[in-house]
């Protein structure tokens, strides 16, 4: 059921996309020609090319062309670029799927570790200024913590590497400035997941039972407090995503990012369409990951044997 | 409610709230009027004109005479940013504008409407979200071409999604109340509940929303721009103008660093706004 | 370790608490003293207000952080000061030395662990016996609290327990560490009648058996009475009277005891009126409701209400009465028209609610209205009383003035006085809101009124003030109620004919004293014997 879901939306999100740019004018046949220096075209060998590339014909003779095309894996050419899109990407995916995987955890870590120590002494005057930073985390632009981070850390301080790739700590500085504002949110999420689990009736059996404070904070409040986290990991995934184009560029990684910048600026449509069309097949894997975990952490949503 | 609680609760609600808060909400507001006058009104703000050289005078260091330091043409960094808040923010506001008349209205559809709707809706919604919004805003910008109404429509579009998805709860949370069906049963008509009693309960979690969107918004467009896909040079932008400086990094750090604290300083003060009025809905500890 | 002969379970002396915040400062609980003997169950009976949960949360230590304790308080569980210890030595102490007993127990369990891990966690945190004994000790334990099939049991979450059974969980993890005292804070307002027979009787049954005492805090001074050996009587934070049970209820000393008394319900039906001989106003015909359930082609239908049949007569009074899931609210939504019969019929004067056109339904939205049980869900938060008030003379398109002038009217025919109106409709309290939903319902005169549980979530003195509005409102107007409760005591004070449900189906139906003196199925008197005080002859004269 999950899975039709799941192929619905990624099919969707190639419709849109596909919509969007059709509404452009001129088409990559343009693009191409013009990359090729802006001289002046022979009408007949564009044409040919338009046909070759099946650009000529109505909407939907092209839509359906096209996702012909997709189901055989074969996401067309690049127009700008010349080689196939489906290769573009295949090289872009891993270092982006490294970098994001890199930033989850870290996000994951800090942010749910900021909650949980923040809110096992409520009271403390640490605790309730430490509660405005999640707020500060989600105020910053992702370009400009890049910038910084890359002037502090790689210019002034010299640890690491001013293009983000070839070592592997290289990836350390890309993966931090995304993880800050999606960590803040993890963070924003866990606190209010942790204060609603707490004032919850069942805390209150288990102080009554003699059980510590903190013994009761972290075996009973948090696994409570894990459901929200988890649910708000998956749906704002896209939030890295999106910080992986500003990384990437800044940092000058090669990935998914990256690759979608350049083939905007240069209007590269079938590119612009790949990258969509596959960032939508990664959001859409990571939700279905994480609604399977939801069984697995409360007993009250798997199906009950009758 | 018991007695005490309620007693409680009514001190809490007539309570002045905590110095510190009440501090915060001071500077929010203050940042915020400061960026609304330099939109409003560069000119009167603004020490120089954003345009003009100052021949050889480039890449200085803020000083007294140039409070944010002179680029690499010599231009006066601070009326630079000045200028550019009257687009940055012109434009946020426009993207807002988009984003909740459309979340607004799709959401009350979706909430109030049939079954049928209410699910093709969610698809839809479902759909917009799963494209990170600063993907769906680089295609929107494709599409349209570049420019710096282009990139607020593309961010306004980008943003229709989570407004619809959060009116859309509201509404249904509200639609089932028993003080909705207390007055149908008080003859109310359906339009007559929805009117009275839907659409002003349900929109206060959007309109808390909008501060926290605001912020966003600043941020999606400049860096939109920063990206090359807003406003042209030499037209100062926020976004733009640290892209502008990325390539004086180490030598002039006042190019990437000042316009991009200015952004900061403005989402913060919105979202210092939004956390105010939502601490003070809540229970304080 | 349970308390020997002569030293108390609990001996509370000068208790004083106050909670304390910038805002403002308000003393829950003032000079209270009382004890506990060993083996002894003493109730502690206030209402809302009283300090009662307080007092309970402070003999356990986990008051919150907001609470002040006076100079002077004394808390001594088996000899051991509670008051000013530390929280090391309180954390020993709990759940070995006293043991407690929520209330709601479908939320007082962790809904993500099963339920023999949350006992045994009693037993490893006071190291009661050897890791592997864990397990055998849990078992017995759910047998000893009455559950079946304790092994499979202890391997189950709570969302797979009825409410009832969680109860019995909850007990047996507060006598795990086999405690001198256990402190029961309502452990049974949230449970059905008969359940709540059930497992009060377990409780006596652990203190005879283990001589544990307990500490009852209860609302409910019938079920104190029933079972409580000793009972201490608290008002806005005071001790108002105390002493043993049988004395305290034979002569009461003080004026709020005897109030209190009296507003109590007693299960004494009211004589048979004359009258409701005319055509009913509303005729409920063999009416079925099913309910589908579950979804992804595994659905399954089940039926809330099965073959009811009842008329309702004009000026009368017609309970319906059952426990939780018995098809009581179900009914009222038919009956009002708000839902269709899946088959049946719903008459209401003379007419098939199901067949009627649009001018029909405002018809009969004019005519019908309900007061439910919690007034405050069913008011428009940011309405004012006077507008909450006018809405249905408003939306019938009466003028302006009179509108304002029968507002006016309407509170003072349920009490209220005028400087209610500009209040907001939340701020009142929980008799007062109820009130005002009285108010809106009778507005346009309506012929029938259905009341889902108009007292339930009311303290006693409260909810006797309702009723009794309720009854001069019939008198004077003439309007019918249909009156729904679990609350047997509550329903024979209003009711003239009593139709028992369970289950969707009618057990049991005719004139209210016929069923209530002379009941002819085992069901209703298995609920008429689950009424707390309900066996007891009505010798306290309450004036009626």
């Amino acid at each position: 059921m999950r899975l039709a879901q799941a192929v619905l939306v990624v099919w969707g999100a190639f419709t849109v996309s596909f919509v969007v740019l059709y509404l452009v004018p001129g088409d990559s046949v343009s693009v191409m020609l013009n990359a090729g220096g802006g001289t002046a075209v022979d009408p007949e060998a564009e044409a040919r090319l338009r046909a070759d590339l099946g650009l000529d014909g109505s909407f939907l003779h092209r839509y359906l062309h096209d996702l012909g095309n997709y189901l055989h894996f074969d996401l067309g050419r690049s127009a700008d670029l010349g080689a196939s899109v489906g290769h573009l990407i295949g090289l872009a995916v891993p270092p982006t799927v490294a970098l994001t995987l890199c930033a989850m955890a870290m996000s994951v870590l800090f942010g749910v570790g900021f909650a949980v120590l923040v809110s096992r002494w409520p009271r403390s005057p640490l605790a309730r200024a430490a509660r405005i930073l999640p707020a500060f985390g989600n105020s910053v632009p992702t370009f400009w913590v890049a910038l910084i981070l890359l002037q502090l850390f790689s210019f002034n301080i010299r640890i690491f590497p001013v293009t983000g790739q070839g070592t592997w700590y290289a990836i350390v500085l890309p993966a931090v400035t995304i993880a800050i504002p999606y960590g803040a949110m993890i963070a924003q999420v866990a606190l209010d997941g942790i204060r609603r689990a707490q004032a919850e009736m069942y805390i209150m059996t288990a102080r009554a039972k003699g059980v510590g404070a903190t013994a009761v904070h972290l075996r009973h409040v948090l696994p409570s407090s894990l459901l929200p986290v988890v649910s708000v990991i998956g749906v704002n995934f896209g939030t890295l995503l999106a910080g992986a184009v500003i990384s990437e560029t800044i940092y000058s990684r090669q990935g998914l990012g990256s690759l979608m910048q350049t083939a905007v600026l240069q209007r590269d449509l079938p590119l612009v369409q790949g990258t969509i069309v596959v960032t939508a097949a990664m959001f859409v894997l990571v939700n279905l990951v994480t609604d399977a975990a939801y069984p697995l952490i409360d007993p009250r949503v798997r199906r009950a044997a009758r | 409610m018991t007695r005490r609680a309620r007693r409680a609760d009514r001190a809490r609600r007539h309570a002045p709230r905590p110095l510190g808060a009440r501090i915060g909400l001071g500077l929010s507001l203050l940042v915020l009027a400061v960026a609304v006058v330099a939109a409003l009104f560069p000119g009167l703000v603004a020490p120089h004109d954003p345009y003009e050289i100052f021949q050889g005078h480039n890449l200085e260091a803020p000083s007294g005479a140039h409070l944010f330091g002179t680029d690499n043409l010599g231009r006066d960094l601070f009326s630079r940013v000045v200028h550019g808040a009257h687009v940055s923010l012109v434009a946020a506001l426009v993207a807002l504008g988009i984003s909740f008349t459309g979340g607004t209205l799709l959401g009350l559809l979706s909430g109030s409407g049939g079954r049928v709707v209410d699910a093709t809706l969610m698809r839809a919604t479902d759909l917009m979200m799963s494209i990170p919004s600063l993907m769906l805003s680089l295609a929107v910008v494709a599409a349209l071409g570049f420019g710096t109404i282009n990139v607020a429509i593309a961010v306004g579009v980008a943003g229709i999604a989570a407004v619809t998805r959060l009116m859309r709860s509201s509404v249904l949370v509200v639609a089932r109340s028993a003080y909705v069906e207390a007055a149908a049963l008080s003859g109310a008509s359906r339009t007559s509940a929805l009117v009275r009693h839907v659409l002003p309960n349900a929109f206060t979690p959007v309109a808390a929303y909008v501060a926290l969107d605001f912020g966003a918004s600043i941020i999606a467009i400049s860096s939109l721009s920063f990206l090359g896909l807003g406003v042209k040079p030499p037209q100062p932008e926020w976004g733009s103008l640290v892209a502008e400086g990325r390539s004086f990094l180490d030598t002039a750090w006042w190019l990437t660093t000042l316009p991009g604290l200015v952004v900061t300083a403005v989402v913060v003060a919105a979202n210092g706004v939004f956390l105010y009025f939502q601490g003070a809905t809540r229970a304080a500890a | 370790m349970t308390a020997d002969a002569e030293r108390p379970a609990l001996a509370v002396r000068g208790l004083g608490i106050a909670y304390e915040t910038h805002h403002y400062s308000e003393t829950a609980v003032e000079d209270v003293s009382f004890d506990v003997g060993a083996g002894r169950i003493v109730a502690v009976v206030g209402e809302s207000g009283s300090g009662k949960t307080t007092i309970a949360r402070a003999a356990v230590g986990l008051l919150p952080a907001t609470a002040r304790v006076a100079e002077g308080s004394g808390i001594a569980i088996d000899g051991i000061e509670v008051v000013g210890a530390p929280e090391p030595v309180l954390q020993a102490m709990r759940g070995s030395v006293v043991g407690f007993v929520p209330q709601d127990p479908g939320r007082s369990l962790h809904p993500l662990k099963r339920i023999g891990a949350q006992i045994g966690e009693v037993l490893l945190e006071h190291r009661i016996c050897a890791k592997g004994e864990v397990d055998e000790r849990v078992e017995a334990l759910l047998t000893r609290v009455g559950i079946d099939e304790p092994a499979t049991r202890a391997r189950q979450f709570p969302h797979e327990f009825s409410g009832g059974m969680l109860q019995r969980v909850l007990i047996a993890i507060a006598i795990a560490g086999r405690p001198a005292l256990v402190v029961a804070d309502e452990p049974t307002s949230a449970l059905d009648v008969t359940v709540q027979a059930q497992v009060l009787a377990l409780l006596e049954e652990i203190v005879e058996q283990d001589g544990v005492s307990v500490l009852l805090i209860t609302h409910d001074l019938e079920l104190a009475a029933a079972h409580a050996d000793d009972v201490v009587v608290l008002h806005d934070g005071r001790l108002v009277e105390q002493g043993p049970t049988a004395r305290f209820f034979e002569a009461p000393s003080t004026d709020y005891t005897r109030t209190l008394l009296a507003a109590s319900p007693k299960l004494a039906p009211r004589p048979p009126r004359p009258g409701g001989d005319g055509p009913p106003i509303l005729t409920v015909e063999d009416v079925r409701r099913d309910i589908r359930l579950g979804g992804w082609g595994r659905s399954r239908v089940f039926s809330a209400v099965d073959g009811v049949s009842f008329a309702l007569g004009a000026g009368r009074t017609v309970a319906l009465v059952g426990e939780s899931g018995a098809g009581k609210t179900s009914l009222a939504r038919l009956a009002l028209g708000l839902e269709r019969p899946t088959d049946g019929r719903v008459v209401f004067d003379g007419v098939d609610v199901a067949r009627l056109d649009r001018a029909g339904r405002r018809a009969l939205r004019r005519a019908t209205h309900l007061v439910s049980q919690h007034p405050a869900a069913s008011f428009d938060p940011r309405w004012s009383v006077e507008q909450v008030i006018a809405e249905p003379l408003r939306n019938a398109g009466h003028e302006r003035s009179a509108i304002t002038a029968r507002v006016r009217e309407l509170l003072d025919q349920v009490g209220l006085s005028a400087t209610a109106l500009r209040k907001g409709a939340l701020e009142l309290s929980g008799g007062q809101q109820q009130r005002v939903a009285i108010a809106r319902a009778i507005g346009l005169r309506p012929r029938l009124v259905v009341c889902d549980e108009p007292t339930s979530a009311l303290d006693v003195t409260v909810q006797a003030r309702i009723i009794a509005l309720l009854r001069e409102l019939q008198d004077e107007t003439g309007v019918s109620y249909l009156f729904i409760s679990h609350d047997l005591a509550v329903v024979s004070e209003l009711a003239d004919e009593i139709v028992v449900l369970r289950r969707g189906r009618v057990v049991e139906a005719g004139r209210a004293h016929d069923v209530l003196t002379a009941p002819r199925e085992a069901y209703t008197r298995a609920l008429i014997a689950a009424v707390p005080g309900g066996q007891r002859p009505s010798a306290v004269n309450a004036p009626r």
